[in-house]
């Protein structure tokens, strides 16, 4: 088992950073049948799930931890049938049903109607949690954890908004997602918004070390400290990152000489760049095409391509020639979030970037003489 | 393809004559007289009848095929009945130029029996008589079809076999396949696939297919290859043998010969017109000729053709060459472009969409300029993104393609203002739809490695959604922290980061085997003519062409699908130019 999974707390108190949000989960937990739809949202590694499954625990008991893996198929109207994979236990029920790409309103309002159609059998519960009165309350309703909303068509959120009001008797919600303006508004109006900000460094390396001492490594300061920098204040990312470092050391020392293992994908992005800023041709776009399908066809999402090339190209850029550059970017990003046709955005980039670099230089050229 | 139906009717009128199509039933008279001269109908009886089928060719002779062609498909068949070994012939070649007329004239010669199947064939076993009527249960297509190659497997028509005329039921038949049951979705062509195979088995009766299905003249493998097994395809009891176009004094000696019987007086002018219209076509030729020709058409007299002749479509390769090369030319002293960007992705056989693909793919090399191919792939840029606005996903988006295509279209011709010198270079599919469909793959991959990492701790549910962040941030330390567990399952990107100048060879390398391999595929394409090297295997060259890059030189040649007809008569002219295809400098 990964460390990232190993290591990751299960109940609100265990959390060790973000004390307010821990606390205020807490007292929504205190009384599940006034409990408001939630809806997290926060950078990627920052928590939030983590925070949702203790949520859970604190509501349900240990029985919110009986999981089973289901799969369920669903029939459009018009006669298609969806495969969706869904996490169940006897209380809540957790899929991402942007995995049903274009019918996903019928997956969403399907499990809603199930969910608020069936009531759990009290006694059941009751006998198995200590608390058993406010289990008796819990049982009455039901969570339904929507991961990925932002992949949710628009269709399926106009959708989950009525369903929301109709089944708000029986059913929860708590919607999770990285960027919250991919949601349409009246869907954010209606939730409580929870948002988990990143860990700051200090925090990470707190984590950092506690797991390091669960592992009996020794983790020298400098070490943590240059990890949770490399993550970007992502924590999943900085105790891969640490576990990827313990088996590349060997050992169980890990020193501030430590090579830092990076990611290889971010690495030829690097070259990528490298690439482009060295020579301004079509025969070198070719080359950075090959290297774009290459990404591609790993799975990169195009993005956050765009993202990490704009990142690796302005590092070594004049400051004359970054807000053109930067405004090229977020133009072309952009344009792939709006369609579906990333080649031709991430190609137009690369070849922008070339045309205005290669103007910069040859201005500077004729400057000179 | 069946020009010659003087049967059609025959057809029709089935049930009554159980689908015996045989071309000696239908013209009994042509039979004695089949080596010496034409018998003609008579006039008064043929007048309202098109002049196509009037003047079906009724010997080998008068065939507008080459007669070098027109011996080895006979060459064939006699060894297809003596030794039973040949089982299937593929006749390619585009519409209209005599593929089923030359079978059926052939077999009429021979004294055989041609058995054919229409959708309207329907198995003995199925018709029931009552009385005066007949009723027929409906099956499908493909069954009906099965049906037939059962029967006509046999070598006999089915009606002999109800014993009618003992003495004839001896004769042997051959199967000629022109019209085929719909084949759409997998299973049907799955089954066909199978049908075939299995007819192609223990058939007795050899069998021809005819397949028209090719644009400019030549018909991809791939198309060929979803009706009949490749095994059976290429092994060597089938034999693909390709069908050129008329050329020019072929059709002219069929036009002079109608001329002569309809004893009416057209110009050469007209004649030559027609052939450069038609592209080979002889139905088209003949056709055009009635509407023509003073007496027979209301509009009498009129020397020159009114229309503007067959629509050409435009093969991928050729519309693509037009918009990358961007010919221009002088008119008015003004410099405009040789062809109108509109029309030309309109009249291309690819949608707007991969049209759009193909033309980012393979524009790169035509620029010289970093600054040039930044302003096509800014144009490249909008246009895809009028393809998909999102707002109009769900309703109809095709009113924005013409927009698109028109930007697409121009492209090139506005923004390359220093083109790359003019070279030999090949089209191929462009890889991105390959990465896509790799990527398709190693989401499904990843997605299932993702649930098997998830699998033993159940609680964080990874097992549901497909995280990106799975294959940015987990994925890659995981293939350093449990590397038995990934690599078998997917490539990563180090073994190219990892070694960045071993990288660049290796790539160099992939580039050179694939473009060996497309090399490959141009000849086998273009160069391997089918009936040179006689032996019927020329769907091989896989294994034995020389996968060797040909000077450009040689691939002019070899791209002129007329070429080898231009061989044979100098003075033909190509009905279309290939001048975009190759360009030496």
């Amino acid at each position: 088992m990964l460390w990232v999974d190993k290591h990751r707390p299960s109940s609100l108190t265990a959390l060790s950073y973000h004390g307010s949000i821990s606390q205020r989960l807490e007292s929504l937990a205190q009384k599940p049948e006034s409990l408001p739809h939630l809806f997290f949202y926060g950078p990627s590694g920052s928590g939030k799930r983590t925070r949702i499954t203790a949520l859970l625990g604190a509501i349900f008991g240990s029985s919110a931890n009986r999981l089973k893996l289901d799969q369920r198929t669903f029939t459009t109207p018009t006669g298609r049938t969806v495969e969706i994979h869904m996490v169940t236990s006897p209380h809540h029920v957790e899929l991402s049903p942007g995995d049903a790409g274009n019918n996903d309103r019928f997956v969403i309002q399907d499990v809603l109607k199930e969910l608020a159609a069936t009531k759990n059998i009290r006694s059941s519960v009751a006998n198995m949690d200590k608390d058993s009165q406010q289990a008796d309350a819990a049982a009455e309703i039901k969570v339904v954890v929507l991961n990925q909303v932002d992949r949710l068509s628009k269709q399926a959120q106009a959708a989950l908004r009525r369903t929301m009001e109709k089944y708000a008797a029986t059913c929860r919600l708590i919607l999770c997602c990285d960027n919250p303006s991919k949601l349409i508004a009246p869907l954010r109006s209606r939730c409580l918004g929870i948002r988990v900000p990143a860990p700051s460094i200090t925090e990470i390396v707190g984590v950092l070390n506690a797991v390091a001492q669960k592992e009996n490594l020794t983790l020298s300061d400098a070490f943590a400290e240059k990890l949770a920098k490399e993550s970007n204040r992502n924590l999943r990312k900085a105790l891969l990152m640490l576990e990827a470092a313990k088996v590349q050391a060997g050992g169980n020392q890990l020193g501030a000489d430590q090579i830092l293992p990076s990611t290889d994908w971010e690495l030829y992005i690097s070259q990528l760049a490298q690439d482009i800023t060295n020579e301004q041709s079509p025969s070198r776009l070719m080359a950075a095409r090959e290297k774009l399908y290459e990404l591609l066809v790993n799975c990169i999402p195009a993005t956050t391509i765009l993202k990490k090339l704009t990142g690796e190209l302005i590092s070594s850029l004049d400051d004359s020639l970054k807000l053109e550059v930067l405004e090229w970017a977020a133009f072309y990003e952009h344009r792939i979030a709006m369609g579906s046709k990333e080649i031709f955005h991430l190609e137009a980039f690369v070849a922008k970037f070339m045309a205005i670099y290669k103007k910069y230089l040859n201005d500077m050229f004729a400057d000179d003489f | 393809m069946s020009s010659s139906q003087p049967q059609a009717p025959k057809r029709l009128s089935w049930p009554l004559s159980l689908d015996t199509t045989t071309s000696n039933e239908s013209k009994p008279s042509s039979r004695k007289s089949s080596n010496t001269r034409v018998s003609f109908e008579d006039d008064s009886s043929s007048k309202d009848v098109m002049w196509v089928d009037r003047f079906t060719p009724r010997s080998s002779k008068e065939l507008c095929v080459a007669p070098k062609k027109v011996k080895e498909i006979r060459n064939w068949i006699e060894d297809a009945l003596k030794h039973r070994e040949n089982k299937l012939m593929v006749l390619v070649g585009s519409p209209g130029i005599g593929k089923s007329t030359t079978v059926r004239v052939l077999a009429n010669e021979m004294d055989l029996d041609v058995l054919s199947w229409n959708a309207s064939y329907v198995p003995r076993s199925h018709a029931t008589f009552q009385s005066n009527t007949v009723s027929v249960q409906q099956t499908s297509a493909i069954d009906s079809f099965r049906d037939f190659l059962q029967h006509s497997g046999t070598g006999f028509s089915s009606l002999q076999m109800s014993g009618e005329d003992h003495s004839a039921s001896r004769r042997e038949s051959i199967i000629l396949l022109e019209e085929l049951p719909n084949l759409h979705g997998l299973e049907a062509a799955r089954r066909f696939r199978e049908m075939m195979s299995h007819h192609m088995s223990r058939s007795q009766a050899p069998t021809v297919l005819i397949f028209s299905d090719v644009s400019e003249g030549k018909h991809r493998p791939d198309d060929l290859e979803k009706l009949i097994d490749p095994t059976v395809l290429y092994s060597s009891s089938a034999s693909i043998r390709q069908i050129h176009p008329a050329t020019k004094p072929q059709m002219k000696k069929v036009l002079d010969r109608i001329c002569k019987q309809t004893k009416c007086k057209v110009s050469e002018g007209l004649l030559e017109e027609l052939h450069f219209r038609s592209g080979g076509d002889i139905r088209y030729a003949v056709m055009n000729l009635q509407v023509h020709v003073p007496g027979s058409s209301p509009r009498s007299s009129s020397k020159t053709i009114i229309g503007n002749g067959r629509d050409v479509k435009l093969s991928t390769f050729h519309a693509l060459g037009k918009l990358l090369y961007a010919k221009r030319k002088e008119e008015n002293g003004k410099t405009i472009l040789a062809f109108n960007p509109d029309n030309t992705l309109e009249r291309s056989d690819l949608g707007i969409r991969n049209s759009l693909r193909f033309l980012e793919y393979h524009s790169v090399d035509f620029f010289t300029d970093i600054a040039d191919l930044s302003c096509a792939f800014d144009l490249y840029s909008d246009a895809a993104s009028l393809l998909d606005h999102p707002d109009w996903s769900r309703s109809d988006t095709s009113f924005m393609e013409p927009y698109a295509a028109s930007v697409a279209g121009r492209t090139v011709a506005e923004t390359n203002k220093n083109p790359a010198p003019r070279k030999f270079r090949q089209f191929s599919t462009p890889k991105i739809f390959d990465v896509l469909r790799k990527r398709r793959e190693n989401q499904h991959l990843f997605h299932q490695l993702e649930r098997k990492v998830a699998g033993m701790h159940l609680s964080m549910s990874n097992a549901i959604g497909q995280a990106s962040s799975f294959n940015t941030d987990t994925l890659p330390y995981l293939r350093t922290i449990a590397p038995n567990d990934v690599n078998p399952h997917v490539d990563n990107l180090y073994s190219i980061t990892g070694q960045p100048a071993l990288s660049r060879d290796h790539q160099r390398n992939e580039t050179d085997k694939i473009l060996e391999d497309q090399t490959a595929i141009l000849e086998m394409d273009d160069i391997v003519d089918y009936d040179t090297d006689g032996s019927g295997n020329g769907m091989k060259p896989q294994m034995d062409q020389p996968t060797s890059h040909l000077p450009p030189k040689a691939k002019v040649e070899s791209i002129d699908y007329k070429a080898d007809n231009c061989k044979n008569d100098p003075a033909s002219v190509s009905p279309c130019e290939p001048e975009i295809i190759v360009i030496d400098d």
